[in-house]
């Protein structure tokens, strides 16, 4: 079985690192989406099945937070969010865990760190296929 | 709440993220000669939560040749990669994100929460990097293994 993924970081160089985290896994990869913001990653949600979102927290037009309430308010989705972020203040983070995200990592991460948590993600879920 | 807004720790952190995220090893160093040509400068602001009169900005730069090694180390790839040759400022950027991220918890532990503002980036003359740089009360300068400057400053208000 593949899993579709979606990276969500305004920064080209940290969605390729998460890309390439991803990939080095060994996890049976469907499609990755990349989006730049939270706006663009909703319209990707709304439209494409993705069974993990790897977000950043710091986004211009729509960030983490806003992304993660809108994805279970608005969506009414149940994809596990993994928020990558060097933001490390205790109330967003605890905002966050608040909102249901299903995990946090601070930059800088290595790769296996990222990896670990993303395989944690999958079984829990049923993915936020649309239609 | 203390205030530690220290040169030492800054310079601390930068080296840390440098090296766990970036591979490069450098220390602080006290160059003899100011920097020449151009210059890329990184910038973000920060805020700490509740706290309305702690806040301010944070500046990392270095040579544009620095951000492409920078960029390159941060994907995995030869600086001559063409992925990485017009990416040096974008990686500075990236620097400087999670430098304010773990600076934050150093300079303000205390704090509940700071915000982190969008970095950007700018390439200057070297002459304007420097009389900004000196007007920064918190400022320092790092040297990587290849003899490469990077500076660091902080400028905080309140």
């Amino acid at each position: 079985m593949s899993y579709d993924f979606l990276i969500v970081d305004d920064s080209p160089i940290i969605r390729s690192v998460v890309r390439k985290a991803i990939h080095l896994s060994g996890i049976d990869l469907g499609t990755l989406h990349e989006a730049e913001n939270g706006r663009q990653a909703l319209a990707t949600l709304e439209q494409q099945h993705v069974d993990v979102v790897v977000a950043d927290l710091n986004m211009p037009e729509m960030d983490g937070v806003e992304l993660v309430r809108r994805i279970h308010e608005d969506l009414s989705l149940t994809v596990p969010v993994i928020i990558v972020s060097s933001d490390r203040s205790a109330d967003r983070i605890e905002e966050l865990r608040a909102r249901g995200i299903h995990d946090f990592l601070k930059k800088p991460f290595r790769p296996e760190e990222l990896m670990a948590m993303v395989r944690q993600a999958l079984p829990q879920q049923g993915g936020s296929r649309v239609g | 709440m203390s205030v530690d807004p220290s040169l030492d720790v800054l310079l601390a952190t930068t080296a840390r993220v440098l090296e766990e995220a970036a591979f490069i090893f450098s220390e602080p160093a006290s160059p003899a000669s100011p920097p020449t040509g151009s210059v890329v400068e990184a910038t973000m602001t920060f805020a700490v939560t509740d706290q309305p009169g702690h806040h301010g900005s944070l500046m990392l730069s270095a040579s544009p040749g620095f951000g492409t090694a920078l960029a390159a180390n941060l994907l995995g790839v030869e600086p001559d990669d063409p992925d990485v040759t017009a990416r040096g400022a974008e990686a500075l950027c990236e620097l400087l994100n999670i430098v304010a991220g773990c600076l934050m918890e150093e300079w303000f532990p205390d704090a509940p929460g700071c915000r982190l503002g969008i970095p950007s980036a700018r390439t200057v003359a070297a002459t304007e990097h420097e009389a900004r740089r000196a007007g920064a009360p918190v400022s320092g300068s790092l040297l990587s293994e290849d003899a490469e400057r990077i500076d660091c400053a902080a400028f905080l208000e309140g």
